[in-house]
């Protein structure tokens, strides 16, 4: 394939390279020069221009904002110059040299507590990951019935405001992929005039993570990458658990239920489940959305308030 | 919207699909082009079973632009699916006249295709007005 840099960054070409693993041959060439960047199983392992070869190289094409590019797929490297992990190379360009925000590599990616199941905080990795993503303007975790989990934001971001409309979206997504037998569903990403939203399935798709980023600050593969790498750190035991249904004796309800007078007599919970809602009961986020569950199951119920004053003081003075 | 927008070229936009399809190769699963306005098909290369799904893609770009408007994020421009086997990449064409969808394997390289939607989007607005 062949085409113009004025189309496609350096950056995006390699990183599109990277992030499908696969191997290849980039041929940049830039007024006179002529570079060749060779591509792996996605890692980028050698780059020559004239004498130079390694690094040096990728640092100087990444530089190029015009010329011609041509692709080789299947070419095998003559040399291996270059072992860093790729996405750090073409981060450390992008950073600013005072810039306290961390290049990316496997070993620094966003790590939740050792004790995943019960120590992990959404609201704590959130916030992790937001100084990690280069324009980063928010982030959630939502279950599928439309309830925020954990939210983090450097700016307002009106989510509560597209509350109806996202839920709606998580909930269709899935469905239409497989109804239209595309396989199942993994991603959604829609850009805007000004960020990037991506919305990703967590397992057994009962649970969302959303991202937000300015899309004048980073490119969508390195965003993509970035969703994958995070979504397959967090637990999939506390999403299950937040995002069950109401219907199969929905735990966010279980835990309010059990201490009301009226629902404690039709709900029952195992010790291991209360145990595990308890953990999950330390989240701000988590419990506010808790009080609102309990006043929506208060207005259905149509029994007066004050019959659930102590469990919505008690909610609101954890929260 | 227009009572004009159907006074499509399909000749036009047979051709542009076609040119899509050689250039895609093997990696294009199909494409379509709905009409904004009725969410009717206007043109489409896809596998018949797939046929009725392209409103139900629009939908989603619907649903996304009313999020970005909540949250002041400004129009979507496009909308990307990732299934574990393909993209479905959606852009609007227009005033938010119509959406144009190409469905690619996930061993197409995604940026390429990008390219090329950018470089088709003006041929089919053309095509269609």
């Amino acid at each position: 394939m062949k085409g113009k840099l004025e189309e496609i960054t350096v950056r995006d070409l390699i990183q599109q390279y990277c992030l499908e693993k696969r191997t290849a041959r980039l041929i940049l060439q830039h007024q006179k020069n002529v570079a060749e960047v060779y591509i792996k199983d996605g890692d980028i392992v050698h780059a020559k221009m004239d004498k130079q070869a390694g690094e040096m190289v990728i640092h100087q094409v990444l530089q190029w904002q015009n010329g011609n590019y041509e692709t080789q797929d299947g070419k095998q490297p003559p040399a291996i110059t270059i072992d860093r992990f790729w996405l750090n190379l073409l981060l450390e360009d992008q950073l600013p040299i005072t810039s306290s925000t961390p290049s990316i590599n496997p070993e620094q990616t966003p790590s939740p507590p050792k004790d995943k199941q019960a120590g992990f905080s959404p609201d704590l990795f959130l916030q992790e990951i937001s100084s990690q993503l280069n324009g980063y303007l928010g982030s959630a975790i939502m279950s599928q019935k439309g309830i925020i989990i954990a939210q983090h934001a450097v700016r307002k971001l009106y989510l509560e405001e597209a509350l109806p409309y996202i839920s709606h979206l998580i909930k269709i997504l899935p469905v239409i992929v497989e109804k239209s037998a595309l396989g199942q569903f993994e991603e959604d990403l829609f850009t805007t005039d000004s960020a990037h939203c991506l919305m990703r399935a967590l397992p057994t798709n009962q649970a969302f993570l959303l991202v937000f980023t300015d899309r004048s600050a980073r490119g969508v593969g390195s965003l993509l990458f970035f969703s994958r790498t995070i979504a397959e750190q967090i637990p999939t035991f506390n999403l299950a658990t937040i995002a069950a249904p109401a219907s199969s004796q929905s735990n966010v309800r279980c835990l309010y239920q059990t201490n009301c007078p009226v629902y404690q007599r039709k709900i029952k919970v195992t010790d291991e489940r209360y145990q595990q809602i308890k953990n999950l009961y330390c989240l701000a986020e988590f419990r506010a959305c808790a009080v609102f569950e309990l006043i929506q199951e208060i207005n259905r119920s149509g029994l007066p308030i004050n019959m659930y004053y102590s469990e919505i003081q008690a909610l609101v003075r954890t929260s | 919207m227009q009572s004009n927008l159907y006074f499509h070229n399909p000749s036009k936009l047979e051709l542009i699909f076609q040119t899509l399809k050689t250039e895609l190769g093997e990696d294009l699963l199909g494409s379509f082009l709905v009409s904004a306005a009725d969410n009717k098909l206007v043109y489409a290369i896809l596998h018949p079973e797939q046929q009725e799904y392209p409103p139900f893609y629009t939908t989603i770009i619907k649903i996304a632009n009313s999020i970005s408007q909540k949250m002041q994020l400004g129009m979507v421009e496009d909308n990307l699916i990732i299934t574990d086997r393909y993209y479905l990449l959606t852009r609007i064409l227009g005033q938010n006249d119509y959406y144009w969808g190409v469905i690619v394997s996930k061993q197409a390289p995604l940026g390429s295709v990008r390219i090329l939607i950018d470089r088709f989007s003006p041929q089919i607005i053309n095509a269609i007005v």
